[in-house]
């Protein structure tokens, strides 16, 4: 499973693969994605950024960094899910292509390209902050490149996509009553959780349907749709898209009640 | 009842059954029955649980989602309806299925009324306490 498009690693890859030291084959391409994906997921259950915009976080990374980096223009309108999952993912082609040690990631380029080298051993404390330091312990500690989690995260327009949830929708079901509302969030975060968890296992229609009620009263109604539309199809090749959806709603939701 | 508006009859504790598999539609109704006084709400998360908890101690009200673990809302409905025991507690059946003439089906397997899912809880509190009502007229 890789629900981000070919095409935008592809395009990400096409300036890196010059500089690393062997090429890169599937198994590699494979660890790689599903450390993206597993980001993806830190983020969205922490509630990090769920929209990715490459312009602005290229700044953000310069910036913390220290890095010269300006955007392909072909990679400029690209929008993902995430803005940890790229920025990880480049430290982990870093890793993965210079040794064990994680190297500062030095990210160059001009409005045609960008490229990736390593700079002089800056030493850890280069690679600031809690987030980085977590995730580098946990790579450090994962040498069999197993899977951590499975996150989807495909390549998203957000603004054609919507808010997740109706406001409206959940404010009336809650009868505008705060608790409540805490309540009901957590109660759907709750069994939303198991029903996927069930779902991957068997792909019932009974599960869609009753995620389908429960989406629709918390206001998720693109996701509500979507378990409709599953409910009919049946189509499991599906549910990594109604996981990115449930995630995306539980990351709106989680962030009403903070 | 409104909170605050008297009751027609004197004050009994309507016995309700809530029978929905999932916890957070099941809370839900329950909130939204909060709206009534002199309801007592028990909630179901199966048929059969619901079907074998009729029969040990008979509901005033029973409320139930359709596609449910073990015993098919429509199935259940029928059971009860069909049963002379039974077949005077109103049933209120509420569905996200979207067939048009899903409304029908429940009423001709005998349920008093039917609300669409996502329903609004006002909605609900109001067809409740219509049921209520006929309740205390009987």
């Amino acid at each position: 499973m890789n629900p981000i498009p070919i095409e935008v690693w592809e395009e990400l890859w096409a300036g890196l693969e010059g500089r690393l030291q062997a090429p890169l084959d599937l198994d590699e391409l494979a660890w790689l994605a599903r450390q993206g994906r597993w980001a993806c997921e830190f983020s969205r259950r922490n509630g990090g950024p769920q929209v990715f915009d490459l312009r602005e976080w290229a700044g953000d990374l310069a910036r913390r960094h220290g890095l010269q980096l300006s955007v392909r223009s072909g990679l400029a309108g690209l929008r993902w899910g995430d803005l940890f999952a790229l920025e990880y993912l480049l430290l982990s082609l870093c890793w993965r292509a210079f040794g064990v040690r994680v190297p500062a990631l030095c990210l160059e380029g001009n409005e045609a390209e960008i490229w990736v080298t390593a700079a002089a051993e800056p030493g850890d404390a280069w690679l600031a902050g809690p987030f980085l330091s977590y995730l580098l312990g946990l790579v450090r500690g994962s040498t069999g490149g197993a899977e951590l989690f499975r996150c989807p995260c495909p390549a998203q327009e957000p603004e054609m996509m919507g808010t997740p949830v109706d406001l409206e929708a959940l404010h009336r079901s809650c009868m505008d009553d705060e608790e409540f509302e805490q309540e009901l969030i957590e109660t759907f975060t709750a069994e939303g959780r198991r029903q996927l968890a069930s779902l991957s296992i068997n792909f019932s229609s009974h599960t869609l349907h009753s995620l389908k009620g429960s989406a629709a009263m918390v206001g998720a109604t693109r996701l509500a749709s979507m378990l409709g539309e599953q409910e009919k199809a049946l189509d499991k090749d599906q549910l990594p898209e109604l996981e990115a959806e449930f995630n995306r709603v539980l990351a709106f939701l989680q962030l009403r009640l903070k | 009842m409104p909170k605050g508006e008297r009751a027609p009859e004197m004050s009994k504790t309507i016995q309700v059954y809530v029978v929905e598999d999932s916890p957070t539609q099941a809370l839900g109704v329950k909130r939204a029955l909060l709206q009534l006084s002199d309801l007592r709400v028990t909630i179901f998360h199966d048929g059969l649980e619901a079907y074998r908890a009729i029969l040990a101690h008979k509901p005033d009200l029973l409320l139930m989602d359709l596609i449910l673990p073990s015993l098919h809302g429509m199935a259940l409905c029928r059971l009860l309806k069909f049963h002379l025991d039974y077949k005077q507690i109103p049933i209120l059946i509420f569905s996200s299925i979207t067939e048009s003439d899903i409304a029908d089906q429940v009423k001709a397997a005998g349920a008093d009324d039917f609300l669409a899912k996502p329903f609004d809880p006002a909605e609900l509190a109001r067809r409740v306490q219509a049921l209520v009502a006929e309740l205390a007229r009987a």
